[in-house]
This record gives C-alpha cells, structure tokens and sequence, in this order.
C-alpha cells in the first residue's frame, strides 16, 4: 500500500468505515477493499468492537424469532385452489362476454340478417339507378371500362411564327393520344374516345410567344 | 476474522444459486417454470408456489407484524403474479418481482388499517400465532402445534423488540433489512423488489442497520 492509499484510508470517516463493515459482513467488499479493512480491523480496536456489535446485531436480524409456524402443505394447496378459482372465473367471465343470451338469438338475429339483407339490396339498386342516370349504362361487356391513364392527350400549336403586336392571340388545337399512348396496347381502343369526346380544352390568351406552349396560360373551358 | 458463509463458497451474494433437490438433481429455474406456466403447464406455478410461499409470507409478516394479514397478502401477490406473469419481462427474476408485489401489498395492506396499525404482539411465535388464528376464526388449519414456552418467552420478547425497531425504519431500509438480511435474498433480487440500483439497496441495508444498532444496543 502506497503512503497516499495509507493517508487516505486513515482520512475514511466513521461513516465510511461503517458502511465498509457492512458490506464486509454481507462479502460484498471489493478484493482490495476488503484486505485494506482487514488491515484496519486489525490495528483499531474500535472498528473490531463497530464489526462484532454488527455481527450480533445480525444474529439477531436473522434469528428465527418472529416467524410463525405455518403448516406450507396445506398453505400452498389452498394458494393453488385460489389460483384455479381466479383462473376459472376469469374464462366464465371472457366467455360471457361474447355469450348471446336467448332473446338474442331468437328475436334480435333474423332482425338484424333481414335488416342486412333489405340495406345491401337498397344499396345495390341505388348504385344501378346512379349509372343509368350518369348516361354510361350498363357495362357492355367484353369491353372494360376505361383506364384513368386512357385521359393522357397530347396538344399541339400551329399558327403563325409572327408575333402579333396587340389583340388576342388564337391559336389552333388539336386533341388525341400522342404517338407514345397509341403504341399502347390497353389505350389504342380508346384513341377514338378522347379524339370525339374531349372533355376539356385549352385555349392560350397570354401574350408568350406563341411556340412557347409552356409560359402560355391556359384558360380551361 | 471470517467473512460471508457465501463468500467462502464461491457464491456471490448478489447471485441465487441454482436449486437441487434431495438427490442432488438441478430444478428447474424461476425462467424455465415461468416459461412453462405461459405455455400453459399450470402445474409449474404450483412449483413456484412451494418454492416461493415461505419467503413470501415472511417478507409480509415481518411488515405487517400479523400472520393472518401476511398469508392473505401472499395468496394475493400469488394471484396477482399469476395474472399478470405475461408482463414479467425477465422471468428469471420472478423472485424479486414476486417479493416487490409481496411488499407493495403488505405495504397498502398496512396504510388502510392505520386504526389497527398496533402489532399484534402475542402473535410472534408459531403456536402463539396459532392460538390467535383460531381466536381469529382464520387461517387455524395452517398453524403447526408444538414449541418450548421457555423459548417461547425470550423469542417472543426479543421479537417485538425488533419488530418495533424494524417499524420505526424507513420503508425502503426497512424492505432490504427485511429482504436482504433476514430472507438472505441476493442483492439482485433485492434491487427488483425494491425497484432501484444494487448500491443502493446496500446503502439502504447500511442505514437500516446502523439505526437498528442505535435502537437495539440494550438487546445486544
């Protein structure tokens, strides 16, 4: 031990060398810890005295006094008899959750099927009504309804290079599926839809240059 | 100068040995049985039972100073623990999570008959706590007979000393007098039960026994 571990082990307080004492008892002292306490018991009679009031104080603890005789058979048969009461009545009550009583299933379970039954055919019929009223019809079959992809459209601009000095510009448009949408398979049968029935049409007003379709704006009619 | 029995034996107190039985055979562990019961073998709680009761109601017993009060404390923590065992995040540390329930319901136990909060004092001792029991009406079939009255006398005497002692404490030196000391819990376990650091349950075991010294040097 280095004369700086023997100054600082003298500085311990009484505190310190008490709290050591107990763990010494418990063995819960660090190697180092212990032998350096061990060294101090040996040449202080005081702590000697502090670590034999603590033994006896822990053979009192630990003495058997105080404990009641209990028979532990019988004690842990009853415990279990509990646990299987608990347990049992636990599964009654999960079970009578989701239990119907008689009227339930006498009264209230033609109800609610004929009930079922009458809103899935109101609701059935009101859809057919919407697509009769929507103009489509029914479905003809072999051909399914179109693709929301089948709307892609390309627009050109023709008219003239010149650039108009004042008044609005018009210019001429034309609406189909690109060159790209017609060499596809699942939107060539529709080519003649968006052809006949374009839904909206762009009309330039601004004043850009008239071959510069992206810094025109678009009146949507 | 000797220290620890465990110590000597190579057993860290911090650490529960594994148990055997009569023929030497290693049980299972608290892990192996908690995992069985989940798996739904009711019979390994019934190991756990045996294993654990004795600790259990003597852990409540010396916080409730009452043996009747201890056993329905533990029949609870037991029904408690059965309930909620899925919970249990390490299943090898079922001992120390059975013994922070034990002690939290003997705790509450004990807060809601501040009216009677008086130990029972002829309620020390085995028979004396069986003839209480049977006075009670509760609880009688499970106290054993037989015990020297000589003996009886200087325990009983010695008990409430200590008990009365052990009451005076702070609840958490108290718990870890009562674990760690008197049960012989390892520290581990102890830190479980009382919810918080292995240092700190021997700062808490240093405290209770330095006060315990205080007041029991007439005894000593």
């Amino acid at each position: 031990m280095s004369v700086f571990d023997q100054k600082k082990e003298d500085a311990m307080t009484d505190n310190q060398l008490e709290f050591s004492i107990s763990q010494y008892l418990d063995g819960t002292l660090g190697d180092d810890q212990r032998s350096s306490l061990e060294r101090r018991l040996n040449e202080d009679a005081d702590a000697m005295a502090m670590l034999e009031t603590y033994r006896r104080l822990d053979v009192l603890i630990k003495s058997d006094a105080g404990l009641p005789d209990i028979a532990w058979d019988s004690f842990a048969r009853t415990i279990s008899a509990a646990v299987d009461a608990a347990d049992a009545a636990h599964e009654e009550s999960v079970a009578q959750r989701f239990r119907m009583p008689g009227w339930v299933k006498t009264v209230m379970l033609p109800t609610a099927l004929a009930a079922s039954v009458l809103v899935a055919t109101g609701v059935g019929w009101h859809a057919v009504q919407m697509r009769w009223e929507s103009g489509k019809g029914p479905v003809a079959a072999g051909k399914p309804a179109p693709p929301a992809s089948a709307s892609f459209a390309s627009v050109s601009v023709f008219g003239s290079e010149s650039e108009p000095t004042h008044g609005p510009r018009e210019v001429q448009v034309a609406i189909g599926p690109s060159a790209d949408a017609k060499d596809q398979p699942i939107l060539v049968h529709y080519s003649g839809d968006v052809v006949s029935r374009a839904s909206r049409v762009a009309v330039a007003s601004g004043v850009a240059p008239v071959h510069d379709t992206d810094a025109l704006s678009f009146d949507m009619q | 100068m000797e220290p620890k029995a465990s110590e000597s034996s190579g057993e860290l107190p911090g650490e529960r040995r594994p148990e055997v039985d009569s023929s030497g055979n290693v049980l299972p562990s608290d892990g192996d049985l908690v995992a069985q019961v989940l798996a739904g073998n009711r019979d390994a709680y019934d190991v756990l039972i045996r294993r654990y009761q004795r600790q259990a109601v003597a852990v409540s017993y010396r916080l409730l100073g009452n043996s009747h009060d201890a056993m329905e404390v533990t029949q609870d923590a037991f029904l408690k623990s059965y309930s909620s065992l899925a919970t249990l995040q390490k299943p090898e540390a079922f001992g120390g999570w059975l013994m922070r329930i034990v002690s939290n319901l003997s705790l509450n136990y004990r807060r809601g008959r501040r009216s009677r909060a008086q130990l029972p004092l002829d309620d020390f001792l085995g028979t004396g706590g069986g003839a209480n029991a049977e006075a009670a009406g509760g609880a009688s079939d499970f106290s054993a007979q037989g015990g020297d009255p000589l003996r009886r006398l200087q325990s009983e005497e010695m008990g409430r000393k200590l008990q009365e002692a052990l009451a005076s404490l702070p609840e958490k030196q108290r718990q870890a007098i009562i674990l760690f000391t008197m049960e012989e819990m390892p520290q581990k376990e102890v830190a479980v039960a009382l919810n918080c650091s292995v240092e700190a349950v021997k700062w808490h075991v240093f405290q209770g026994r330095k006060k315990l010294r205080e007041m029991l040097k007439d005894v000593m």
